[in-house]
């Protein structure tokens, strides 16, 4: 595990999927990835049916 | 004898609503079909469609018959109402004396919707190897998704013809629009416009759906990109890892970047022909996309920005 990773304390998937952030700045906190992740999610559309 | 009566439209200029069509039907078939289709009993000129306009088609081909439209509308919500029934049905949403009413109910609406598409296509010979062209592919669409894999959704182009086949109505009643015409060489042009446009609704409808879609076992494009981005087999990926490579590992960045691409190859492929209200809805897609993108970047500086 990368220097980068343990600082974090995020699993593996976590650190490597989150290139985007950790390439922009310094490292977030798991806690503070898992509140980004939840803020983003809320960005979509709610789900539709296939018809209308 | 069900006293089932003629659905095709009268008047020029407005022909039957589903309620309408749904009291021609036996009181049993009407009852399950309200239940079913609860759109499908209001007085809304287009109460059910499946995310392809008839007006796109029409427009592009630049019929303006008020009857010939009419006919169009009214058999392309049949056809829809036919194509949910099955949907549910494969869903398996149906108990036994459920599933046969919905296999009367959807065979009559796929016969009635193919009467009045066959009208509109000016009785044309070629229209029924369309229509038998349009269900092979459908058929399959089906056969092929249970064999979806992450080999299949590298390689995009074949996923696309799977989309499309599942999409494969489309093709009805845009060659029976092509038929009435008369320039059947633009049928597959706009065909080919709306495969992309089908696949781009699909990415967005498994972008938003993907939770559901997971907790089902479900493999579609957007779960297979992602377990890729994850490193895993699909089967082997958590919820929880599949949004951080959604939301946090670029995921959603290339997905939309996928679709975006898709509604401007849609858009190119009909430059010159009569496109406003396809275009106008191509255009709500992508500044709906565009949002959740500049969104996420905007969460992401911030939380950045409150880290520095």
């Amino acid at each position: 595990m990368s220097a980068a990773r343990l600082e974090t304390g995020a699993t593996e998937h976590v650190a490597e999927q989150a290139e985007v952030v950790k390439l922009d700045a310094s490292i977030l906190r798991v806690s503070e990835l898992r509140e980004l992740r939840d803020d983003i999610e809320r960005l979509m559309p709610r789900a539709e049916c296939e018809w209308k | 004898m069900t006293g089932v009566r003629d659905p095709r439209p009268g008047a020029p200029g407005r022909g039957p609503r589903t309620h309408e069509y749904l009291s021609t039907l036996t009181p049993e078939l009407a009852a399950f079909a309200a239940k079913l289709l609860p759109a499908a009993t209001t007085d809304a000129d287009d109460p059910i469609s499946l995310k392809i306009a008839p007006e796109w088609v029409l427009d592009f081909f630049g019929i303006e018959d008020s009857v010939v439209r009419e006919q169009t509308r009214f058999a392309s919500t049949l056809l829809a109402m036919h194509t949910i029934l099955q949907d549910k049905r494969i869903d398996g949403d149906f108990d036994a004396s459920a599933r046969s009413l919905s296999d009367l109910l959807s065979n009559l609406l796929l016969a009635d919707s193919l009467l009045i598409f066959n009208e509109v296509a000016g009785h044309a010979v070629e229209f029924r190897a369309a229509v038998h062209s349009a269900l092979n592919d459908l058929a399959a669409g089906y056969t092929a998704e249970p064999v979806l894999d992450a080999q299949l959704a590298a390689d995009r182009d074949r996923y696309m013809t799977l989309v499309a086949d599942r999409w494969a109505t489309v093709k009805v009643l845009v060659s029976a629009v092509g038929y009435r015409d008369g320039r059947i060489e633009l049928i597959p042009v706009l065909l080919d416009a709306l495969r992309s446009l089908e696949f781009a609704q699909q990415l967005r409808d498994d972008l938003t759906d993907w939770r559901d879609d997971h907790a089902r076992g479900r493999k579609t494009y957007v779960l297979l990109q992602l377990a890729r981005l994850v490193g895993r087999p699909l089967g082997e990926c958590e919820p929880d890892a599949i949004a951080d490579a959604l939301y946090l590992g670029g995921g959603l960045e290339q997905l939309i970047a996928e679709l975006q691409e898709l509604l401007r190859t849609a858009v190119t492929a009909l430059a010159g022909f009569p496109r406003d209200a396809f275009v106008a809805h191509v255009r709500y897609l992508t500044d709906e996309s565009q949002a959740i993108v500049d969104g996420a970047t905007a969460r992401k500086a911030a939380a950045l920005a409150a880290k520095a």
